[in-house]
């Protein structure tokens, strides 16, 4: 069957891929100082490689198997994470290992995610709960603050007392909010689900705003928007909704510093200023430091682990992470890579359109939602399309609760697509206790014709 | 392994990395393209319970075969466009062409728009019962309908079929109503009375979907 | 559930379309802008060369311009031409990858010189010679004597630019900044790293009636057979139009009128057409446009219309006002009529290699065509009788047919202030198909001090092609 060739295929290159780059990740390793300068064989990269390599066949095959996964979905998810695995690698291969480690994890999370939101049909039993747990965590992070970004908080130090560890609660709770909002918009009764949803939101952008996450609050109020529309099928709505959003921008814009610096960063990044140590510099260094990587990758790249010129761009390892994949794979591989992301939405969008039940196709459009919003806005502001937000890039970006909480919408994904395929398969039985044979339609029925 | 034979082998496979990277998109997208998800009659099918299926029982068609089954829901638009319950993709069938609807009584056709159907060789202005013989006609082609046994204790909760012209047409939810989600139409009384679970603010007539089978948890 | 469906179905078409959008800003950007990103002296891929040697300079003749020496460690020393004179000459060319000159070959062409363009052959090879990296050598359209020469003949003490190009093929022969400095020296005088010929705007003055003139034979029916009268003044509104020394014209046609340079008919003919219609062959000419060479980075010369007031729009006709060209700008207009109305695009870079020689050289492109063949060769003729008979007679040159336009910009309305002395003009010789242009701030008169430097300067471009 021709469905059987394209999952193979797309296995096969995956998989080479995977294993192409733990192989110079392997021979890459750890340079000994010395003349000539010589690289070790790197056992880690070997263990990550193999561990990739089954993962990726799980994933497509025994997933799909047992759980009624959607393969092409893991396949692109796990094509993602092992780009995102060996590019942290090249960055720091102790960053790369607790990737990897971070990959596992979601892994398990992901399965479980799965099985439960297959199986569980709503969530109205424990929505109290889940609130308050929502709120509890959107709130903490206003007591404890790293670098004053307020949604990060601090669980470790190392020897020097410096923070070597920190979780965002706010990606946490991008789970809790996809999953409350679907269960309130799939209710039964209109006013007072629809009125509890839209006051759970605006609780959590108040809190995300309070916080100073302008970029998840963003994601946020954008996923919302999105649920809202899918779920009254209203245009007018979503209007109404861009227009309400642009016009917070504006008055943002008006009365914050920050986002007339991000504003004036885009427009211009390479003007010559005078930057707050005295010194000459680019207004928006960030974003040229960014646009220079870029060019220096050309359409090929320079080559994994060749040149760290890219550490020169702030936020390598999370924000810009998508300027480092340009800049060691090329441009080519980027724009392969963003159809990566493409595929998975598409797929995403599918599952909702499959579901049978209201909750779950909801579930299935936030969760796409969310991933897409942020992979566009992620990218859009590191090419400079419109000014940054500080969000990452799923599955790529390093931060554990980033990588953790991606993994978890696609478990969502893939268990809306389970229940989709069992429902499906419930009602054909509904209708066919016999295998769907054709009976005698008009017997002990008035033929009128 | 030193820097030079490193570096030599990077560069080479990043020519590599960037014909797999392409390899990947197009495969994905080659393979998403080919399981695009429900459309036409699949869409009935996953969408609404399907009560049965046309079949071609007459004619050649390049574009429907004589093997292939067109599921039929409780009720929907039969014809060759896209937006039709039950898609037959034939020039022959016109883009909307009939409207079926189960009723107590059983399968029923009606015309859409003041056309008329062809069934048995005659034409209907007017609703008609199908019979398992019946053969419905566009050009050249006749189709027969089969009704699974479940769609027999379906059909009771149905509403009797009016015995004048046509059934009426259900009233879609007008979009641009703002924020305007109906509750439900008198036609779906007899569904009203759903578990929980069964989807609530939705279009009528959609009930027995959501009240999906046995409660897993 | 219908809806939910039907939503599904939008927003996975909303998402296909920001996504390729996203592809789509993002493919064109880099493409198109990639070179210049990575040319900014800022980037750290440049400050830093990671072990590699950067390659040589050279002009068309072979002479090195800038190469590096090697000291043994993998390090170099940045060393450039072996005579000051040169090493003055093509300074602001050149540049420096410290930022201090914008965009010089050093750093505009840093991804050849680096070899970010090597090909994957080349840097294997590279890899396993044991020798340290080196990057391309590239080979510059550029002339050194000619720069010398024009550097020198340059009136002393005097700020300016020349730009000597080849109109058929857009090949920059000459292109130099005074005041210059000596890279080898720790001294430099005030404003010497600027490159005025490409990134400083002036009025153009008189320069700019080739404009009007190609603007009004297309806007005005019949207007080559038409006469002016001039009586040394014309009042537009609160400003009045004078001629240069007081003189009268008395009756002329257009040409005349380019010959003799009379403001008041070009006034008139402004007057007559309006602004969008001279916006329109300014454009043309490159003027109003964010211009995006392969070689180099050039200050967009303007044109503005918003002013909108009768005095401006006169003044504008005769490249005062606040009209602004920079003197590259004007040497293509004049390259451009030379040529049969087809600009070609200004070229630096005549091959990149990462041998000594060899190389394959880059081709020329066409830029645009500003004006049809008819109008380029009205205006043609005029600027050789200009030159014969007219203003521009200090640029003749014996044996040869030299088309030109004198200006001298005025520059304040304080009658003490020196004019800028400009000079633009061509070779009619398909054997030395060379465009000039000349400017001296505040040298005084066009025709006696720009044309005799241009004169000299092309005789020396002869000499030195022969």
């Amino acid at each position: 069957m021709a469905r059987w060739d394209m999952r193979e295929r797309l296995v096969i290159l995956v998989m080479l891929f995977t294993a192409a780059l733990g192989m110079l990740a392997m021979l890459h390793g750890e340079p000994i100082p010395g003349d000539p300068v010589v690289y070790t064989a790197d056992m880690n990269a070997l263990l990550i490689t193999a561990g990739m390599l089954i993962m990726i066949l799980v994933g497509a095959y025994a997933l799909p198997k047992r759980l009624d996964a959607d393969p092409l979905l893991m396949t692109m998810m796990n094509f993602l994470c092992a780009l995102g695995i060996f590019v942290q690698y090249s960055i720091n291969p102790n960053s790369g290992l607790f990737h990897a480690g971070l990959y596992a994890v979601g892994s398990v999370l992901m399965v479980a995610v799965m099985s439960v939101a297959r199986r569980v049909k709503t969530f109205r039993r424990w929505w109290l709960w889940i609130v308050a747990a929502a709120a509890v965590l959107l709130i903490i992070p206003l007591f404890r603050t790293v670098n004053n970004a307020h949604a990060h908080i601090p669980i470790q130090r190392n020897g020097d007392g410096l923070i070597t560890m920190t979780i965002q609660p706010s990606e946490a709770v991008k789970i809790i909010f996809i999953v409350t909002l679907a269960d309130m918009l799939s209710g039964h009764s209109w006013w007072p689900d629809t009125l509890a949803a839209v006051g759970f939101t605006l609780l959590c952008l108040a809190l995300l705003v309070a916080e100073d996450d302008l970029g998840t609050c963003v994601l946020y109020a954008a996923t919302a928007l999105l649920m809202f529309f899918a779920a009254t099928g209203s245009f007018s709505l979503l209007l109404t909704g861009v227009a309400g959003a642009g016009g917070a921008a504006a008055a943002v814009y008006k009365h914050t510093d920050k986002l007339k610096t991000r504003v004036a960063q885009w427009l211009n990044p390479f003007m010559r200023v005078q930057l707050d140590n005295g010194q000459m510099g680019l207004k928006g260094y960030q974003i040229a430091e960014s646009l220079m990587a870029l060019a220096a990758g050309g359409a090929h790249g320079l080559g994994y682990g060749i040149r760290d010129t890219f550490r020169y761009v702030p936020e390598y390892s999370n924000d810009f992470v998508f300027t480092v994949v340009c800049s060691q794979f090329g441009i080519v591989f980027a724009l392969a890579v963003m159809a990566a992301y493409v595929v998975i939405i598409f797929r995403g969008m599918r599952v909702a359109g499959m579901a049978r039940r209201r909750f779950h196709a909801l579930m299935a459009i936030g969760a796409t939602a969310l991933l897409g919003a942020q992979t566009f806005v992620i990218i859009g502001g590191v090419i400079n399309m419109f000014p940054l937000t500080g969000v990452t890039m799923p599955f790529v970006s390093q931060g554990g609760s980033s990588m953790l909480s991606c993994m978890a919408l696609i478990g969502i994904l893939q268990g809306a697509h389970a229940r989709a395929g069992q429902d499906a398969r419930e009602a054909r039985a509904l209708v066919e206790p016999d295998g769907g044979h054709a009976s005698d339609a008009g017997a002990g029925w008035e033929a009128r014709v | 392994m030193t820097k030079p034979i490193y570096d030599a082998l990077a560069l080479t496979l990043s020519y590599l990395f960037m014909a797999l990277g392409v390899g990947i998109a197009l495969c994905g997208a080659a393979w998403a393209r080919s399981e695009r998800g429900p459309r036409g009659s699949a869409a009935a099918a996953s969408g609404a319970e399907a009560v049965g299926y046309l079949r071609l029982s007459r004619g050649v068609s390049k574009r429907l075969s004589k093997k292939e089954l067109y599921y039929v829901p409780v009720e929907g638009t039969v014809g060759s466009g896209r937006a039709c319950d039950v898609q037959l993709p034939s020039a022959e069938v016109p883009g909307k062409a009939a409207r079926l609807t189960l009723t107590q009584a059983g399968m029923l056709l009606s015309p859409v728009g003041g056309g008329s159907v062809r069934v048995n060789g005659a034409d209907y202005r007017a609703s008609v019962l199908l019979d398992e013989d019946t053969q419905i006609e566009w050009g050249s082609l006749a189709f027969q309908l089969y009704l699974y046994d479940g769609a027999k204790e379906l059909a009771a909760a149905r509403p009797t079929p009016p015995l004048s012209d046509g059934v009426a047409e259900r009233e879609e939810p007008s979009p641009r109503r703002l924020f305007r989600i109906k509750r439900g139409s008198p036609l779906n009384a007899a569904a009203a009375d759903d578990k929980y679970e069964s989807g609530g603010p939705d279009d009528p007539g959609e009930g027995p979907e959501e009240s999906g089978g046995p409660d897993n948890d | 559930m219908k809806r939910v469906r039907r939503s599904a179905r939008f927003l996975t078409a909303l998402f296909a379309v920001m996504y390729l959008c996203l592809g789509i800003f993002f493919a064109y950007n880099v493409t198109v802008y990639s070179d210049r990103w990575f040319a900014d002296p800022a980037n750290p891929n440049i400050m830093h060369t990671d072990g590699v040697i950067p390659g040589s300079v050279f002009d068309k003749n072979g002479i090195t311009l800038a190469r590096s020496v090697e000291s043994g460690d993998g390090g170099y020393t940045r060393v450039y031409a072996d005579s000051a004179d040169t090493r003055r000459a093509v300074s602001q060319l050149l540049g420096d990858t410290r930022g201090q000159v914008a965009n010089g070959v050093e750093s505009f062409m840093a991804a050849y010189l680096l070899g970010y363009r090597a090909g994957l052959t080349t840097r294997l090879t590279q890899l396993f010679s044991g020798e340290p990296r080196r990057g391309d050598n590239i080979r510059l359209t550029i002339d050194a004597m000619l720069c010398v020469y024009a550097a020198k003949r340059f009136p002393s003490g005097k700020s300016g630019a020349v730009v000597v190009l080849n109109y058929k093929t857009g090949e920059i022969l000459a292109m130099v900044s005074l005041p210059n400095y000596d890279p080898a020296s720790d001294k430099h005088d005030a404003g010497s790293y600027y490159n005025r010929a490409t990134n400083v705007l002036y009025p153009p003055g008189s320069l700019f009636k080739l404009v009007t003139y190609a603007a009004a034979l297309k806007e005005i029916d019949g207007v080559s057979s038409r006469t002016f009268d001039c009586d040394g003044r014309f009042t537009v509104d609160q400003l009045s139009v004078v001629e240069a020394n007081g003189l009268k014209h008395g009756s002329l046609t257009l040409r005349r009128a380019l010959e003799q340079s009379c403001n008041t008919t070009f006034a008139r003919l402004a007057l007559e057409m309006g602004y969008a219609a001279i916006e329109r062959q300014a454009r043309a000419f490159g003027f109003n446009e964010t211009v995006l060479f392969r070689d180099l980075v050039v200050k967009d010369s303007k044109y503005p219309t918003t002013s909108q007031t009768l005095d401006d729009l006169a003044q504008s006709a005769y490249g005062q006002g606040r009209v602004e060209a920079t003197p590259l700008e004007m040497a293509l207009v004049a390259a451009a009529i030379a040529n049969n109305g087809t600009m070609m695009e200004p070229k630096l870079l005549d091959r990149a290699s990462p041998t000594e020689t060899g190389g394959l050289p880059v081709g020329s492109s066409v830029y645009r065509k500003a004006l049809d063949d008819s109008r380029a060769l009205i205006i043609k003729e005029a600027m050789v009788a200009a030159v014969q008979a007219g203003t521009a007679s200090g640029a003749a040159i014996e044996g040869y047919r030299v088309g030109g336009k004198t200006g001298s910009a005025e520059v304040s309305s304080d009658k003490k202030v020196p004019t800028h002395a400009w000079f633009t003009g061509f070779i009619d010789d398909p054997e030395h198909p060379l465009a000039i242009c000349v400017l001296v701030e505040g040298g005084g008169s066009g025709s006696s001090v720009a044309a005799p430097l241009a004169r000299d300067i092309l005789r020396e471009a002869i000499r030195l092609n022969d």
